[in-house]
């Protein structure tokens, strides 16, 4: 079983916590690297790694406060491979958190559950 | 054509030299409308009416390479127009020390010049507000520029008329004051327990004195029965050279002048990597914040577009990410945002084709290509694939406005302006 991944937040990249007791993968605070490329990529191998043979459940809380275009595209990327465990038939679940009244972070969810093949829950904090 | 509901504080602000004023709609009970013009500094906060005999021009595209030109050769320079908070030190603090350290011609006077910054950007500050006048805010100017041979820091601030001659008193006295004595008159006032309650008796001149080590240039300029400018601007010896007496202070004025007149909020030219971006970006945030109760996170997420997008397009020629940025108000809580910076021909062709293609698309189609993009982006391209100007295009109230100034050996300058509203 592969370790659990956490990465410390930084003024301009979210805190990364994915827990393999619980299977419940966080990302937390603002997303805004000039090179998205050097902070997500690594996340990206550890996660294709997982759905190789993943936890019974996973949940994956996505806490984003601000992101860049660069990050977008990357966190798509990274969502876009836990759909490997619904293909093959497993349990996992995207729950996008956004405060009340923030329609940036609100309709930057919606699109993202719009393109992706993923059980998708929307939550305000 | 007329413009309605202009929110008059301080200065009456206008775009256009023909506008007049033609009618007070509230808020300047018993004042002549007559006599109120342009420019003018007025005490209380109302609603005015502008008749305005042209188009209002309100394009600041131009005008853009104009401050370029004119700050070419500075490493770093910073101007903000009105309100300035204390919040945004840590921001200036940050982006002035990581510039002047891997700036070799101002290594030397790194501690220095923070400090004097500091010290003069807080002096807007504390003294923006003035006995007796209603004003919420500071208004006033505070503007930097370090070029290596000559740098120089400056602020211009509301006073209360009643203390123009106590302060060119003591002014006069700091100039003449030989350096070694300074320190004996700045513990002196330090033990001295009848402080001020305001910031402390003239501490901070004392050590800006001290610091600069030159005499500190000043002005007084009488407004009305009430209140004067208060035009403070301090050298910084380079290696080599010196500005000549005056010439600070001269920029300075004109410089306010002009930009007061075009309703800029904020003009930075300098370093545009990441680690000048993310000071400028939390100083423009606190900036805005005071200015608006809701966190403008719209506005702030093209900021971010756009500054990384002169990092990521940027020729480096001069050993570092060059660029200038620029804060417009436009009006009904709309902004222009402009970015500039030198591009090769390449890069021009690129970003015209990507414009002018985002140009034509509606929203609809703009989400399509947003979708799009994110589904089949190149994964080869480490940057957002274009998603950045998408992003913008679809965030932007108008057609995005952009331009290139041909500036010879396969050089251009780009400029690239950006309107929307802060809260929309």
């Amino acid at each position: 079983m592969a370790e659990s991944l956490r990465i410390e937040a930084t003024e301009d990249t979210p805190l990364i916590d994915f827990d393999m007791e619980t299977g419940v993968f966080k990302v937390t605070g603002r997303a805004l690297p000039e090179d998205a490329h050097e902070f997500f990529k690594p996340i990206e191998e550890w996660v294709q790694d997982y759905v190789e043979s993943p936890l019974e459940t996973t949940t994956v809380e996505m806490r984003i406060d601000y992101f860049n275009s660069a990050a977008t595209r990357y966190i798509f990327n990274l969502l876009m491979c836990f759909e490997d465990i619904v293909d093959d038939g497993g349990d996992v679940k995207v729950v996008w958190f956004y405060k009340e009244g923030d329609d940036m972070i609100e309709s930057k969810g919606e699109e993202l559950s719009s393109i992706l093949e993923l059980p998708f829950e929307m939550k305000t904090l | 054509m007329y413009l309605n509901g202009v929110v008059c504080k301080g200065r009456i602000s206008g775009r256009h030299e023909t506008q007049i004023v033609d009618q007070l709609l509230f808020g300047f009970k018993g004042s002549d409308t007559s006599r109120l013009k342009i420019g003018q500094n007025v005490t209380k906060i109302g609603c005015i009416r502008f008749k305005t005999t042209k188009p209002i021009s309100i394009r600041p595209l131009e005008r853009l390479y104009d401050y370029y030109r004119e700050l070419e050769n500075d490493r770093l320079s910073f101007i903000f127009n009105g309100d300035v908070s204390d919040d945004i030190t840590d921001g200036i603090i940050r982006i002035t020390e990581f510039n002047v350290n891997n700036f070799e011609a101002l290594t030397k006077l790194s501690r220095r010049i923070s400090f004097i910054m500091v010290e003069c950007f807080q002096n807007v500050v504390r003294h923006g507000k003035v006995a007796g006048v209603q004003k919420e805010k500071s208004e006033g100017l505070f503007a930097a520029r370090l070029m290596g041979d000559a740098n120089y820091v400056s602020s211009i601030n509301m006073i209360d008329i009643g203390e123009v001659e106590k302060l060119r008193e003591k002014l006069n006295q700091l100039n003449t004051i030989e350096k070694d004595k300074l320190k004996a008159l700045y513990l002196e006032v330090l033990n001295n327990e009848e402080l001020s309650s305001k910031g402390g008796a003239g501490l901070g001149l004392i050590q800006l004195a001290r610091k600069a080590g030159q005499p500190i240039s000043f002005e007084f300029e009488d407004l009305n029965e009430q209140l004067a400018n208060f035009y403070l601007s301090l050298k910084l010896k380079g290696d080599e050279g010196q500005t000549e007496p005056g010439e600070a202070l001269r920029f300075t004025k004109d410089f306010d002048k002009r930009i007061k007149e075009s309703d800029v909020l904020m003009v930075y030219k300098g370093d545009f990597g990441k680690d000048s971006i993310m000071p400028i970006i939390q100083i423009i945030e606190e900036k805005m914040r005071a200015e608006n109760e809701v966190g403008p996170k719209g506005f702030f997420l093209i900021l971010v577009e756009l500054l990384q997008n002169v990092s990521r397009h940027n020729i480096e020629a001069k050993g570092f990410k060059d660029g200038i940025f620029m804060i417009t108000e436009a009006g009904d809580g709309e902004y222009w945002t402009s970015v500039g910076n030198v591009v090769d021909k390449q890069t021009k062709d690129l970003l015209t084709e990507r414009i002018d293609s985002l140009n034509a698309m509606d929203a609809m189609d703009l989400k399509k290509a947003y979708k799009k993009t994110l589904r089949e982006g190149s994964f080869s391209d480490k940057g957002g694939a274009g998603l950045g100007l998408i992003e913008i295009a679809r965030k932007s109230s108008e057609k995005l406005d952009y331009s290139f100034e041909e500036m010879g050996e396969d050089k251009y300058f780009f400029t690239f302006n950006v309107k929307f509203k802060v809260n929309g």
